[in-house]
This record gives structure tokens, C-alpha cells and sequence, in this order.
């Protein structure tokens, strides 16, 4: 396991999303997470990214619920004490507020923005 | 972090024999190295293209140059511009694949630099070609 595989993983997965093969996209994400959370550990900005990736993959399916859970976990990794990737949470609280939108959960939604 | 590791290359710059090229050229390489990890692609630009200029006028160094070259590739990618970029990596990778062969692990990493140019282009099928060649070559080379 090496990390130039996991970010291959990811970019393939990126550019599957953007072509509209999603379930494709979403099982390369999972791949580059198992690969980056046994090299890394769990708190890696790295991985943040990667689970808010998953996210918007799960946001394309329209499974919102899932999407704003995937969005929760990156943001919980960027405001963990380990992290150091704190100056990205406003990308996840955007996107939080736009899945809830999208479910019609309106309050939530301006909370998050 | 970076600007003390900064400072003292630019101290061993001074220091360096300019005559020794191999030498001055792997410094300014590690510069430029340094200014992208800080966020600067400009200054890191300016320190790549100086290693380019003395690595083109030599006959050894073909792994520092193919190096060179993608990494301009990244710093253009980074400033939005994208088709030079193309260039440059492309460029890198040909220069990998004769030295290192195609199926190094910095010839696949390299493809998948190029597919995210196609991908910042907007061409999706061309990117996902590329990525798949290089998350095949990476898990070849190092699983």
C-alpha cells in the first residue's frame, strides 16, 4: 500500500465523477480512504478531502442523508486537534447546506451557510 | 517551516561554484520545490525555470530534468494555465518513460498530473483514460 496509489485512486475517482459515473467514482474514494487511513491514521487532511469527494458523489445520487453524513466526517477530521487542515471548513459547511437544501431541510441548510 | 528551509538553500546557492551546473541546478530545483509547497507558483515558477535553463545544456541529469518539467507543469496548472501546462507535462513524461521506463512509479504518477490537467479542460474521457493508466501503473509499481 503506498500513497501515490491512494491519490491515484482519488483522481480517477474525481474525474469519474465529473464524466457521470458515479457508482464508479464512489468506489475508487473508497479505495483511496482504506489505502490513506492505513498509511496516515485517520486524522489527515488528506483524507478530509477525500471523504467530502465521497460526499459529493453520494450528493450527485441524490442520497443527501449520506452525503451530509460523509460531509460531517470530513469536517469532523478538519476541526479535530490533529488536523491541519482547519482553514478548509467553510468548503464542508457549504456543502452541508446544500445537501440539506436539496432534502428540503431549510433551517438546517442556513445554519450550515 | 518553509522559509528557513528557504533561507538556507538560497545560502547554499550563493555558496555553490556556478560552474558546478549539475549542482546549481538541483538547488534552484529544490527551491522552486519549497515556494510551491508554500503556496507561492510564482517564485516557484521563476526557480524551476532557472534549474530548466542550465539542466537543458546538459547531457546527465535526465531524471532532475523530466522532474523540472513537471513540476512547471504543476505550478502552470496551478495558475489557470492549463494548455502550457499540457506541454510540459507531456513533455516530463516522455522524458520519464526513456529514462525510467513506462512502468516507474514517476511515469504513472506523472500520467495522472497530466489527466489533472484534462480534467481542469474539461475533458473527462481523456482524464479518466489517463488516471486509469496511472492507478494502474501505481499499483504496479508499489502496490
Amino acid at each position: 500500500m503506498h500513497l501515490a496509489t491512494a491519490t491515484s485512486y482519488n483522481n480517477l475517482g474525481s474525474s469519474l465523477h465529473s464524466l457521470g459515473s458515479v457508482e464508479q467514482a464512489i468506489s475508487c474514494f473508497n479505495s483511496c480512504i482504506s489505502i490513506s487511513e492505513a498509511v496516515l491514521g485517520n486524522y489527515n487532511k488528506d483524507i478530509a478531502t477525500v471523504y467530502n469527494n465521497l460526499g459529493l458523489s453520494y450528493h450527485k445520487k441524490q442520497q443527501y442523508q449520506q452525503a451530509i453524513d460523509l460531509y460531517l466526517k470530513s469536517l469532523h477530521i478538519k476541526q479535530s486537534k490533529h488536523s491541519t487542515a482547519k482553514n478548509s471548513l467553510a468548503t464542508s459547511y457549504i456543502n452541508i447546506g446544500l445537501s440539506y437544501k436539496c432534502q428540503g431541510n431549510y433551517d438546517q441548510a442556513v445554519q450550515n451557510y | 517551516m518553509y522559509d528557513s528551509a528557504i533561507n538556507y538553500k538560497q545560502k547554499m546557492l550563493k555558496a555553490a561554484n556556478p560552474s558546478d551546473m549539475g549542482r546549481v541546478s538541483a538547488i534552484e530545483s529544490s527551491l522552486g520545490e519549497c515556494y510551491f509547497r508554500k503556496g507561492d507558483h510564482s517564485k516557484a515558477l521563476t526557480h524551476f525555470r532557472s534549474a530548466l535553463e542550465i539542466l537543458t545544456k546538459l547531457t546527465s541529469q535526465k531524471s532532475l530534468l523530466a522532474e523540472v518539467y513537471d513540476n512547471i507543469g504543476r505550478c502552470l496548472h496551478e495558475q489557470g494555465n492549463y494548455q502550457e501546462a499540457l506541454l510540459y507535462t507531456q513533455k516530463s513524461i516522455d522524458i520519464t518513460i526513456a529514462v525510467n521506463g513506462e512502468e516507474s512509479l514517476d511515469a504513472a504518477v506523472r500520467l495522472g498530473n497530466l489527466g489533472v490537467i484534462e480534467l481542469s479542460l474539461g475533458n473527462f474521457e481523456k482524464s479518466v483514460e489517463l488516471h486509469r493508466r496511472s492507478q494502474q501503473g501505481c499499483l504496479k509499481a508499489v502496490g
